[in-house]
């Protein structure tokens, strides 16, 4: 394996593990506030379950990048192009808008998502306005997701 | 569109109180205003009581319910039924309470009756009853826990006193003993026992041997047993029944709805106020008509001061989307409907989002059954109906984009994925024609109340730079895109400052509006979140089909393929609708209602039958 792919592969790594860490933090953060409020209202599991599932996606994101990766370097297809170093290097830098955003996006996600639930519990018809307040942090994720992707494509 | 409200002051006699409200209640066409003044407190104590305690039987009914009913069942129930309260159901109420308290106290009982056998189980070959276990003159009796391990030096101590031993069962305490010593012997053998580790205890004195008791005790838990039992077939028959205690709840709680609906009394007469429908007083008047003809009906158009409920009239398309925006906050009275086009838009964009033919089928399957067989009720059915609606577009954006659960076939549009700049670019044009049609709405209320400049200065404006900036892309249209992007920012410089009162002020808060182009850049950028998320589907449906297509080599392995593709599709499916539901609707509640929509209203709620449980009363029965 040519030292490009190798810089390629290790960026596709970064984007795939930090995003989903990030992720397991925030739905673990957003995942314990909705249990302690189920103890107390056991009716609420549907409205909760959209909020406390809402800091997963940059997860998603992050394994979409390496995917994209893979594809664009033809991995999957099992016919690797012939990288040289600068562009592995050029590759391992369009994975790290998705690895680093999506990486703390989904923790601070996930403790808007505690806030949104703990509102939730009190007032159960805000449901809308609590989810849009959480969807508001996704926008980074998205804006970082694109960068990459758009970087990926160009290479 | 939002229907204009009618104030209603209605002055009938005191006699006719309980059944105007009973008939306005059945026709449910008039929102009673709480008012201030000499309204009094009522005790709504016994009503509560009975909700409180049939919902806390159903919670029970549901244990015994046999065939545990996937699907919901749909009750139906006519009118006369619903308003006889028939003794027979709370009688039944109080029966569920009674057995169910029963079962309870039995099965806690038996609890503690098989920890008192569990701990006597290790005694029951002491075959000497207990009360004989007593001290003579001569011997002194002991029973107690020692450790296993020291079974023969306890043995030991106890030949070398001269005492009898008898070794009992093991349990958790250790190995059970019963042993008798000489009286004079009895402080030293017990110094010895001590020191391997025996622990003394007592046991009730009781003129049975310890397996007697432990019979008995036996028996008892079968005898408890049966009878739980019986109760437990008791309440199977109840749970039968339990529409029953539904319709009980339901007509309970509308009979607290008409107790504390607010009704001013004098001596002989009663005053209520209110809103109505516009468009159906005369129904308003047949109800008021049905029990007297004493009576006094005025009809007001609001005034600019007072703030009436919001009631949405649309067609059964754009009425199940009403829920997106009701969530964000419902419209208020005065305003622009926005349901009608932000229905499109959403069923448009979630379309995109999902572009997939077979997850929309998918879709579409299953939230029909779920409304046919589940029969649900208020915010479940409504999002529900959306769900249904977007996948007609899901499907078409999927034929578009050749997407058929993840495999590419025939795309007619283009491919998101080997095309994403395209993708890009279309996402920001629907963004770019979504904020149009957003300031188009505000024009258009601007229009309604004649403020015509403000129209002209402040959204058309910004859709000639908008438009015009998009044409300058266009190589063909790019003069054309040029001259409509000037025009705009003329206008906004000429006439945006024009609330200020020098030459300098409005030339310089134009300028200062001009800035506001980057809120509308930014705007415009976030719809690029449509290609992320589209994107996204797509390539997990792809990932799913590469990782299933992998384990095809064997017939195991067709089986295990089959099943990677069941969850793994289903797993994207529901993140999917899960994405493609929050930020379709925080395009709508961001980019799109920020243009022109202003909330704050609150909901028409008519006085009207309170249906928790039943789902339909026949009226005309």
């Amino acid at each position: 394996m040519n030292e490009g792919i190798l810089l390629a592969v290790i960026g596709a790594a970064c984007a795939a593990t930090l995003p989903g860490i990030g992720s397991a933090f925030g739905v673990q953060l957003s995942g314990k506030a909705a249990s302690g409020v189920l103890a107390e209202k056991p009716e609420m599991f549907g409205k909760l379950l959209v909020l406390a599932a809402l800091p997963g996606t940059q997860g998603i994101y992050g394994f979409l990048t390496a995917v994209l990766l893979m594809v664009q370097i033809g991995m999957l297809s099992g016919n690797p192009a012939a990288l040289t170093t600068a562009q592995g290097w050029q590759f391992f830098g369009a994975c790290m808008p998705v690895a680093i955003v999506c990486f703390l996006s989904a923790i601070a996600q996930g403790r808007a998502a505690v806030s949104a639930i703990h509102m939730v519990a009190k007032q159960p018809d805000m449901s809308g306005k609590g989810i849009t307040l959480v969807a508001l942090v996704e926008t980074y994720a998205i804006l970082s997701l694109l960068a990459s992707i758009l970087l990926i494509f160009s290479l | 569109m939002i229907v204009p409200m009618k104030k209603v002051h209605l002055v009938a006699l005191k006699d006719d109180q309980e059944k105007l409200m009973v008939n306005l209640q059945k026709c449910g066409e008039l929102m009673l205003m709480a008012s201030s003044e000499a309204v009094e407190p009522v005790d709504t104590y016994s009503e509560e009581n009975i909700i409180q305690r049939t919902e806390k039987s159903l919670k029970f009914l549901k244990k015994y319910q046999e065939k545990q009913k996937l699907f919901g069942n749909f009750q139906e129930v006519s009118y006369s039924d619903f308003t006889n309260l028939d003794p027979k159901r709370e009688e039944r109420l109080s029966k569920i309470e009674e057995t169910e308290e029963r079962i309870a106290k039995l099965q806690s009982e038996n609890d503690a009756v098989k920890e008192s056998v569990l701990f006597l189980s290790v005694w029951k070959d002491l075959d000497i009853p207990l009360n004989q276990l007593e001290s003579s003159r001569y011997v002194i009796w002991h029973l107690g826990f020692g450790e296993a391990k020291n079974q023969n030096p306890i043995q030991e101590i106890m030949t070398e006193a001269g005492s009898e031993i008898q070794f009992l069962g093991q349990g958790s305490e250790g190995l059970a003993l019963a042993f008798a010593n000489y009286i004079d012997d009895d402080a030293a053998v017990m110094e010895k026992m001590r020191m391997v580790g025996f622990n003394e205890i007592k046991l009730p004195k009781n003129p049975k041997t310890v397996a007697e008791l432990i019979s008995e005790k036996e028996e008892m838990i079968r005898a408890n047993l049966s009878e739980i039992e019986n109760l437990t077939q008791q309440m199977k028959e109840h749970s039968r029944e339990i529409n029953d205690l539904k319709l009980l709840n339901d007509q309970i709680s509308s009979l607290k709805e008409i107790k504390e609906a607010p009704v001013i009394r004098t001596v002989e007469t009663i005053y209520l106020e209110g809103w109505a429908r516009s468009d159906r007083t005369k129904q308003l008047k047949t109800t008021i008509e049905e029990v007297t003809e004493f009576y006094d009906l005025e009809l007001s158009d609001p005034l600019p001061e007072d703030n009436p409920p919001t009631c949405t009239k649309n067609n059964r398309f754009v009425e199940s989307f009403e829920v997106i925006t009701n969530m964000l906050g419902v419209p208020n009275s005065r305003e622009i409907d926005p349901n009608p086009v932000m229905s499109i838009w959403y069923w448009v964009i979630f379309g995109i989002m999902m572009g997939d033919v077979g997850y929309g089928l998918l879709m579409a399957i299953i939230m029909f059954l779920l409304i046919k067989l589940m029969h649900p009720k208020g915010n479940g059915l409504k999002l529900m109906k959306v769900l249904f609606f977007c996948s007609i577009t899901t499907i078409i954006w999927g034929v578009l984009f050749g997407s058929y659960f993840g495999a590419t076939w025939h795309p007619i549009l283009m491919e998101p994925m080997v095309d994403p700049l395209k993708m890009l670019i279309m996402s920001l044009i629907i963004g770019g024609i979504h904020i149009i049609s957003g300031l188009l709405i505000k024009a258009y209320a601007n229009l309604r109340q004649k403020k015509f400049l403000a129209a002209l200065a402040d959204q058309f404006s910004w859709i000639f730079i908008i438009a015009g900036a998009g044409m300058l892309f266009v190589p063909a249209l790019a003069t054309v895109g040029k001259i409509v992007a000037l025009t705009g920012v003329a206008l906004i410089l000429l006439f945006a400052g024009r609330a200020a009162k020098t030459i300098f002020g409005k030339f310089g808060l134009g300028l200062y509006t001009l800035y506001g182009a980057s809120n509308y850049m930014s705007d415009i950028l976030s719809y690029s979140r449509i290609l992320a998320l589209s994107l996204s589907t797509a390539v997990i449906a792809m990932v799913m089909n590469i990782l299933a297509g992998m384990l095809q080599s064997s017939i195991i392995g067709i089986f295990f393929s089959l099943i990677v593709y069941i969850v793994g599709h289903l797993f994207n499916l529901i993140m999917g609708l899960l994405s493609a539901f929050v930020h379709a609707s925080r395009l709508q509640y961001i980019e799109f209602f920020n243009k022109f929509y202003e909330g704050g209203g609150y909901e028409f709620k008519p006085l009207d039958l309170k249906l928790k449980y039943v789902n339909q009363v026949n009226m005309k029965e």
